[in-house]
């Protein structure tokens, strides 16, 4: 952790303690002039989340923004705010006092002499507040100063409405200031610039990037092409290449060559997927092109995260310690007696006295599995409102197997126009980044029984050869596609994709998994009357979650179950 | 007034324990080591003293889960103190085996005889047995237990004897999940003890723990000291800081040396702060204690 992050995290943590609340980001963070956070200020202004109404005091700092001179009367309430949480928990918090007085100290040292401010200037007021704090002479300070002083110390002796009104009459007394209703519409402008400062900063840190889709650049109109197309697939007038076109545009461009995915296709497209065609996309460099659906989503994913990163980063660092536990203790040797090894001098006598000869101790060395996790996520429409929610679940459990080297994929699947489409949305060979996984998109059906034989593609890649994969499916078991399933030897050679005939078809899919030699779990998120089918498919090995939040739990579950069958396989 | 009537525990309990007491006095161990210890803290939690009565008189075995601090081991023993019986202590690691548990043979002059192991002990005069961290141990060195701590109540010294269980016999298993190396015990384990889920000591509690260990501590100090205790229970749920900091005995060991003239940031510091290695947490935690107690105060 750099310097900065570590005083930065001290400072946020003054201020949590003090409001005694962890779900939220302070607005202020404040520090001495040699970087170290300010223990009095910081530990304030939690005591103001925590003894204040905000909907009182926000609207009238927000006043101040808009009327004249907004420095000025900001940092003259700041030191009513000051004055009024001190003394509402001073007798709570017996060492403010003695934190107040420190304050006071440096504060003066960092001003320069009084004389060089300006009469009823702020800058006076704060030194003459110091000054009063260290018990200190007054006598440089004009009358009117000292009354002003007084009158703010009166304001902050009031509870929060009056102190407010109060200190805006102060305010017009001393300074003929003209209070601002901040307009509707200026507090929209206000909330306005603020985001638009973010979206900036976020801009220039290169953390979004705008993209104009090649088409549109050609003047092709691309958006209205792809309606187009799809007005024509719901009549069934698509050519294959439209089909193909609209897949690349949506999902990006295939990773694997034509020849190789000719190959795959033959491999996998067998059976009820005859006719299917296969797509395998990554998670977004610079030069895929997506639909602009998918950029939306993404940053909603993003956003979403980030509006509650930290909960996120504090449930990363338990995921990941749990699972170390586990690990470690899998990795404990067991000692046992043996007829050859190290002697056990206390055990030597059995020799003699009953002719045994285990005396020696060995220590049966249990190796780190050497595994492979694969999350393969359901992407179809079903899953439409919780997108955000999965992205954000995957990324935390993710993230977690990372910290421990693991190697981890992530790939989300659905059908659409008779293609299923594979999304690595993370690799195995991203051992640093995981920001693919805010890719998550969902869209059409879920053809489970092509998506899980194909998988194996993305996890046969050179350097990856683990002879152990864990392969953990979030699914609805409720596998159907609007393509049909190819049945040779019939009048009409096919039938619907759903049901009986796609649990048979899943099943088998993950049959063939298991028969060479991966660990199949499902994380099972649907309603009761796909118990059934989830018990075909999956067997005993599953969990069922209720909500999107509960993901990361049933994920450690599983893996803790696998990791132990794998110890006992040892 | 007895302890357990200051307390407010239901009379008709306080009742069934004494007859329990009177009914297994003198069946002991012989010697120093059949002595019912009297405990060095008391519990301080009616609610969870009756549930653990509850489950010891029905003849039940009892497991007590919760993070550090909460009393799991003060409990335990205060439990012994109250049914009259000795209890053994066994503390679990990732190499207990059937043989510490139950015994093993060893070679006594001539002959090679069977020395009994705390389980055995504890099964044979009617003791306690408190199985302290019993999920540090792993399952399989557990299973040798199944019979002993189900409805057989039987104990098989393999080779030498098939014990019964003396009727006063309890185990008491206590379970910190979480701290590192320890497991989750498994479903055959797991079924054979009645569970209680310790919650962390209440702040009234606490203060009147502090009040009793140190009588000359003033009230502000006590508040205040309380208040930290919490605030880091509070972090470390967070996750900001490591559980370390959460150390009730820290706490304490942090007022005694106080009394001998330590400064309380400087004391805080040794009982607490300084139990964590990694830097920014220490910084966190002792911004934490100087936010409460001024560094004038002695």
């Amino acid at each position: 952790m750099e310097l900065n992050d570590a005083r930065r995290k001290r400072a946020v943590n003054m201020v949590w303690t003090a409001a005694n609340r962890y779900d939220f980001e302070p607005q202020y963070l404040f520090f001495h002039g040699n970087g170290e956070p300010d223990l009095y200020l910081n530990t304030l202004e939690g005591l103001a989340y925590s003894c204040m109404d905000e909907e009182i005091l926000m609207p009238f700092l927000r006043g101040l923004e808009f009327g004249r001179d907004p420095d000025k009367f900001r940092a003259l309430a700041q030191l009513v705010l000051e004055q009024a949480i001190f003394e509402r928990k001073r007798e709570e918090r017996p060492a403010l006092l003695e934190l107040r007085e420190e304050y006071a100290r440096v504060h003066l040292t960092e001003f320069r002499a009084p004389d060089r401010y300006r009469e009823l200037s702020w800058e006076r007021q704060s030194m003459l507040r110091c000054r009063k704090i260290l018990g200190m002479n007054l006598g440089e300070f004009h009358k009117k100063e000292l009354e002003l002083s007084v009158a703010l110390e009166e304001a902050a002796s009031l509870p929060d409405a009056q102190l407010a009104a109060k200190t805006k009459s102060v305010f017009r007394h001393f300074y003929f200031y003209q209070a601002v209703k901040a307009r509707k519409s200026e507090e929209t402008a206000f909330v306005g610039a603020g985001l638009l400062l973010v979206l900036m900063r976020r801009l220039l840190a290169g953390e979004f990037h705008v993209r104009r889709s090649a088409k549109k650049e050609n003047g092709d109109g691309e958006e209205l092409s792809r309606w187009q197309v799809a007005w024509k697939h719901l009549r069934s007038e698509t050519t294959q290449a439209e089909d193909r076109a609209f897949v690349r545009d949506t999902f990006g461009p295939c990773i694997y060559s034509d020849i190789v995915m000719q190959q795959l296709e033959k491999e996998y497209c067998v059976g009820y997927h005859k006719r299917c065609r296969l797509w395998y996309s990554g998670s977004g460099t610079a030069d895929q092109i997506f639909g602009w659906e998918q950029e939306e989503q993404m940053m909603k994913n993003r956003a979403y995260y980030h509006a509650d990163r930290q909960y996120y980063e504090r449930c990363i660092a338990r995921i990941t310690t749990h699972l170390k536990n586990a690990l470690e203790e899998q990795q404990e040797p067991d000692v046992v007696h043996t007829n050859s090894g190290r002697l056990d001098a206390c055990a030597v006598y059995r020799i003699r006295a009953m002719h045994d000869l285990n005396v020696f101790c060995r220590e049966i060395v249990y190796p780190l599995p050497d595994f492979t996790v694969d999350l393969v996520l359901d992407a179809s429409s079903s899953r439409y409102r919780e997108q955000e929610g999965i992205a954000a679940q995957a990324y935390m459990i993710a993230r977690s197997l990372m910290n421990l080297q693991i190697p981890v994929q992530v790939v989300s699947f659905r059908s659409v126009r008779g293609y299923t489409v594979l999304q690595r949305l993370k690799g195995y060979e991203e051992t640093e980044n995981a920001e693919g996984i805010f890719h998550y998109y969902t869209a059409g059906n879920n053809r489970d029984g092509l998506a899980f034989q194909a998988v194996r593609a993305l996890m046969e890649q050179s350097g990856y050869e683990r002879q152990k994969r864990i392969v953990l499916v979030l699914t609805d078991a409720m596998p159907s596609d609007a393509y049909k399933a190819f049945v040779p030897g019939r009048l009409r050679s096919s039938r619907d994709y759903d049901e009986a005939l796609a649990v048979e078809d899943t099943c088998a899919a993950v049959r063939s998994l298991r028969q060479k030699g991966m660990r199949v779990a499902a994380i099972f998120w649907g309603s009761n009357y796909a118990v059934d089918n989830l018990r075909k498919i999956y067997g005993d090995f599953f969990v069922r979650i209720r909500m999107i939040s509960q993901l990361t739990d049933a994920v450690i579950n599983l893996l803790l179950r696998i990791l132990a069958e794998l110890r006992e396989m040892v | 007034m007895n302890w357990a009537e200051a307390e407010g525990i239901r009379p008709d309990l306080r009742q069934a324990v004494d007859e329990f007491k009177r009914k297994y006095e003198g069946e002991t161990i012989s010697g120093n080591r059949g002595e019912v210890l009297v405990p060095r803290f008391h519990y301080y939690g009616t609610e969870m003293m009756e549930k653990a009565i509850c489950a010891l008189l029905a003849q039940k075995n009892l497991l007590l889960c919760g993070p550090k601090a909460t009393g799991k081991n003060v409990l335990a023993e205060n439990l012994a103190y109250l049914f009259g019986r000795p209890y053994w202590n066994v503390s679990f690691h990732v190499n207990v085996d059937a043989s510490y548990l139950v015994g093993t043979d060893t070679f006594d002059g001539d002959k090679v005889v069977f020395r009994p192991g705390p389980i055995y002990q504890c099964a044979k005069y009617g003791g306690f047995g408190i199985l302290d961290e019993i999920n540090m141990a792993k399952n399989e060195a557990m299973a040798v237990l199944h019979a002993t701590l189900d409805y057989r109540r039987i104990l098989e010294v393999s080779g030498y004897d098939r014990l019964e269980l003396h009727p006063a016999t309890r185990f008491i298993g206590t379970m910190n999940y979480g701290y590192a190396g320890t497991r989750e015990l498994n479903e055959a384990l797991g079924s054979r003890f009645l569970v209680l889920q310790m919650p962390v000591i209440e702040e009234k509690q606490l203060e009147k723990l502090l009040r009793r260990e140190y009588p000359e501590i003033s009230k502000s100090m006590c508040r205040q000291l309380c208040a930290i205790f919490y605030e880091l229970d509070e972090k470390a749920g967070n996750l900001e800081i490591s559980p370390r900091a959460v150390d009730l005995r820290g706490l304490l060991d942090a007022v005694s040396v106080m009394k001998l003239g330590l400064s309380p940031l400087e004391a805080m510091d040794m009982g607490i702060t300084n139990k964590v290695f990694d830097s920014t947490e220490r910084s966190i935690i002792h911004d934490v204690i100087a936010a409460r107690i001024p560094k004038s105060w002695n």
